[in-house]
């Protein structure tokens, strides 16, 4: 909102973990409470996230500004392109589910994390862990217990990679 | 208290947003969401998130033959269609239970029904199977048949479920009432124990089951008789405080003070059906509203009921009332088109009590200790 007084428009450097640079209007990055923080306190101009992956960013990106075009006239717009975005393989997915947390893009949240549900729900226990990079920490007695108890949560989707 | 890291934010996120038999599976993928799935502010949470896999649901009872199994029933709470049936995992063959109420995912229960005295209390989750008996009361339920009246809900100030049970040394007469005043005890899930409230109540509460619970308060119809005189009126029981409080009836809707009517809450708002006495034909529909702590009804729809004799028994999600007919069959209102749309199901010439229901984790954390103890608690487990 800084911005919007002068009308002229800031611009700001987002650095993804591959020191790739992105330069986009900082109203943009404002959807982010993590980055609008950062602008409001420090006044910087270039923010590093190593942690995030520049394809994720590409991707975050593209929804920010598709976002900050929404109107009551495009909405149904929109909705196909959430729809579209997290279309995606689940490695993907969840990477960018990651990082819309850690940059706390409330609305992109809630929806990330509930593609990701609507693609576990039926899977394995086996399935699980290989997609959240889980090791069991179970002795393999208590293992064989819960599989005696509950054979089914062994027995869904096996499939851990896309849908 | 836990060996592995807690799952971060997104994770606690997307679980929440899960179906309840998902996350009874996924608790073994590790340690720490084992844990996490039992936590108390996971369950809450995973209560309180919205996702298109918690469903509304009307459950019941099945009213069956002798010697048949006993389950309950999950009807849509759009459609009315049969959505599941559920198995109470302590039943056996020959003996019955009956539901006294539904709360959060949860049933409270009695069983076996006969004989009485022998009779236990249950909490049932029929999405986990978990199944907690509450510890006895210290007054038994005699033999011969009295009226009794429960209560059961969760009190959002405590963060906690409770019980309530009224007991009256004979049987409901309407018209020669039982002695008074009847013993009025409190359970706590939290401590598992039952406590007397001394109160000395001057009325007697006709409704043997609470289907009407908002904001930690129950909500029964009540009949004070002074010499064939009757004054009906609904009393409200606040399970925070363990206060009654008397709530007077519209003048209209008593035929001589007695009240031919039910209630029911409808998104969070208390609703009174009413026959009124004036015509046989209609049953009239207010709502309660709080007015600088003042208690008034408004009236809200009636509904032409000539065809036949039918009885309220409680609205749908999207406010279409369900209605029993005498002889046992089914029809749902629609307020807003004014029509009845007869149901292909037929009960069993026996009224049939229906309650609304979402599957939760509640109990879960009763059940399962933490890590690292040994998990051969979990399924069917009888508390």
């Amino acid at each position: 909102m800084a911005s919007s007084t002068t009308g002229e428009k800031k611009i700001l450097t987002l650095k993804g973990g591959d020191n790739e640079e992105f330069i986009l209007e900082e109203s943009l990055v404002l959807q982010s409470e993590l980055l609008k923080n950062m602008v409001k306190e420090e006044r910087v101009s270039s923010i590093p996230l190593p942690s995030i992956k520049s394809k994720t960013l590409v991707k975050i990106i593209e929804y920010l500004k598709k976002h900050a075009e929404l109107t009551p006239s495009n909405k149904e717009e929109f909705k196909n392109f959430e729809k579209e975005f997290v279309n995606v393989v689940l490695e993907e997915l969840l990477d960018i589910t990651v990082a819309v947390n850690y940059l706390k893009i409330n609305g992109l949240l809630e929806f990330c994390c509930q593609a990701v549900a609507d693609r576990i729900k039926d899977k394995s226990v086996e399935a699980v862990r290989k997609i959240f990079r889980i090791e069991s920490d179970f002795t393999p007695e208590e293992e064989s217990e819960f599989r005696k108890e509950t054979p089914e949560a062994f027995e869904g989707d096996l499939d851990d990679t896309t849908n | 208290m836990i060996s592995a890291d807690p799952p971060g934010d997104e994770i606690t996120n997307i679980l929440s947003r899960l179906p309840v038999k998902a996350l009874m599976q996924f608790r073994c993928v590790c340690k720490s969401w084992f844990n996490l799935i039992r936590d108390p502010h996971f369950v809450k949470m995973h209560m309180n998130q919205h996702s298109s896999y918690k469903k509304s649901y009307l459950i019941s009872k099945d009213i069956l033959d002798v010697g048949e199994k006993e389950c309950c029933t999950l009807y849509c709470d759009e459609t009315f269609a049969e959505h599941k049936k559920l198995e109470f995992p302590l039943w056996e063959s020959t003996k019955s239970f009956e539901v006294f109420g539904c709360c959060n995912g949860v049933l409270f229960l009695l069983y076996p029904i006969t004989p009485r005295s022998g009779c236990n209390m249950y909490f049932w989750n029929p999405a986990t199977k978990i199944v907690k008996n509450l510890s006895s009361s210290t007054v038994q339920l005699p033999d011969i048949p009295v009226h009794v009246v429960f209560g059961f809900g969760y009190i959002p100030k405590l963060d906690e479920y409770k019980v309530v049970r009224i007991l009256y040394s004979e049987q409901m007469n309407l018209i020669d009432p039982p002695k008074l005043p009847p013993i009025v005890e409190v359970y706590s899930l939290k401590t598992d124990s039952w406590t007397k409230i001394e109160i000395d109540l001057s009325y007697f509460i006709t409704s043997h089951m609470a289907k009407a619970f908002l904001d930690g308060s129950i909500y029964w119809v009540a009949r004070k008789v002074n010499e064939t005189v009757s004054d009906d009126f609904i009393v409200s029981f606040d399970m925070a405080g363990h206060v009654f409080e008397e709530i007077k009836l519209p003048k209209s809707c008593l035929d001589d003070g007695a009240l031919t009517g039910s209630l029911a809450v409808f998104r969070d708002s208390l609703y009174l059906f009413v026959h009124c006495p004036e015509s046989l034909d209609w049953w009239h529909i207010w709502m309660m509203k709080e007015d600088c702590s003042l208690k008034v009804w408004c009236h809200q729809f009636k509904i032409d009921c000539s065809f036949k004799i039918c009885w309220p028994l409680c609205f749908m999600k999207n406010g279409d009332v369900v209605f029993e007919s005498i002889e046992g069959d089914f029809s749902i209102y629609d307020p807003i088109n004014q029509q009845f749309q007869d149901l292909h199901f037929q009960g069993n010439h026996e009224m049939i009590e229906l309650f609304a229901y979402k599957e939760s984790l509640v109990l879960l954390d009763l059940v399962t200790k933490s890590w690292p103890s040994k998990f051969h608690d979990n399924w069917n487990e009888k508390v």
